[in-house]
């Protein structure tokens, strides 16, 4: 069998069309390559602005920023953080020195819930959260 | 006339490799809420994806073509489609003695039969070092600023110099070596007993079988298993496999 044999060796683009032929033989809901750019919720930032890191399998490390004093940002960062949370993603806050696993979050006060009480609560405003997604096991 | 050649694909637009196809999925997905990018199928590998993960029919796609350096197409064969076997497995158990997995198997009588699995550390260090293809050094590069932000500056050289770092929980008083790109090995120590317990493995959003790698590069591995160690210990323990430390898996 012939593969790919080293770390330089090519696969077709799977973002071309060439792919997307391929890919709907295994159903139309498997992928969607498509060239278009997206709307991406929150813009990449380098500044000490707060938000989430997500790990991620191209970026390793894909920072997402949000000024909580732009209410669209905010809008979109709360978006965010339920779908998330929705989709199983598993999302860590530092409260001190101890980091906690986020339980639920508060879309009317904008906070992480990581106990039963409001001293548990962590405002997305004054963090940098971390979100791993669902895990498979090994 | 009629003749005309297709244009030969160009590397770097339509032919990438495992890894910038990596970066692109990743990109071209962040918009419709894949926020952990996308795994990338290897050819020869199994890919074992979370069983509600949206895109895990991926697990399925093959490659059928790759492309040399020098852009010569090379076609990927497709392994046989396994055989209908006449036994099922009923029970299976690692053998630390013999250092194999017994497998029991039954007829279509119910009589039972057993095998022996050699599992070969070898094996899955050649296998692992294929899956690597699909992991962007530039990803690997920012993981490892990410964990320098969250580990004490002398456990981070410890983990530059010799690839896993320790750490005591605060709840369970373990102590967790981190490694890269090998599960973490859990240990109890004080001054009274000194002994390891076994190799964690967890990978978020799959990994490719029989091999160490995941479909995210491995610092980012050794980022969900710290944090997950540090904020949730119970749920880290009930998501990951718990290899014993003699069994190949878990990489000693």
């Amino acid at each position: 069998m012939v593969v790919v044999k080293s770390r330089h060796d090519f696969i077709v683009n799977p973002i071309t069309p060439v792919l997307v032929f391929k890919a709907n033989s295994l159903g139309a809901d498997v992928l969607s390559f498509v060239n278009d750019k997206q709307d991406i919720l929150m813009q990449k930032n380098e500044g000490a602005l707060p938000g989430i890191d997500v790990l991620n399998t191209g970026y390793g490390d894909f920072e997402l920023r949000f000024d909580p004093n732009k209410p669209d940002e905010l809008e979109k960062a709360k978006q965010t953080i339920t779908d998330m949370l929705k989709r199983g993603y598993a999302i860590f806050v530092r409260k001190g020195t101890e980091t906690l696993r986020v339980r639920k979050f508060d879309v009317d006060k904008n906070v992480y819930i990581i106990g039963s009480t409001p001293a548990e609560e962590v405002p997305i405003a004054e963090t940098r959260a971390t979100a791993v997604g669902r895990s498979a096991g090994g | 006339m009629g003749d005309e050649q297709p244009p030969q694909p160009q590397v770097g637009k339509d032919l990438l490799t495992y890894a910038q196809a990596s970066c692109y999925l990743a990109e071209k997905h962040l918009g419709e809420g894949d926020w952990s990018g996308l795994p990338v199928p290897v050819a020869g590998l199994t890919l074992m994806l979370e069983p509600r993960y949206k895109h895990r029919a991926l697990s399925e796609f093959r490659w059928k073509e790759c492309y040399d350096e020098q852009g010569v197409r090379q076609v990927i064969e497709e392994p046989p489609p396994p055989t209908q076997s006449e036994f099922r497995t009923v029970n299976s158990w690692w053998n630390a003695r013999y250092q194999v997995t017994i497998i029991v198997v039954k007829d279509r009588h119910g009589r039972a039969r057993f095998r022996g699995l050699f599992d070969d550390k070898l094996a899955l260090t050649i296998r692992t070092l294929d899956a690597s293809a699909v992991w962007p050094v530039e990803a690997e590069e920012k993981a490892q600023e990410k964990l320098a932000s969250l580990i004490p500056a002398d456990a981070f050289e410890l983990y530059v110099l010799t690839g896993h770092f320790p750490e005591i929980s605060k709840r369970s008083r373990l102590t967790y070596l981190f490694r890269k790109g090998r599960p973490t090995i859990a240990l109890r120590q004080d001054e009274v007993v000194n002994y390891a317990l076994c190799a964690l493995c967890l990978h978020p959003i799959g990994y490719y079988g029989d091999t160490w790698a995941g479909v995210m590069c491995p610092t980012d591995e050794v980022i969900a298993h710290l944090l997950m160690m540090r904020g949730s210990e119970e749920k880290f323990w009930a998501n990951a496999n718990q290899h014993p430390l003699d069994h190949p898996a878990a990489g000693l």
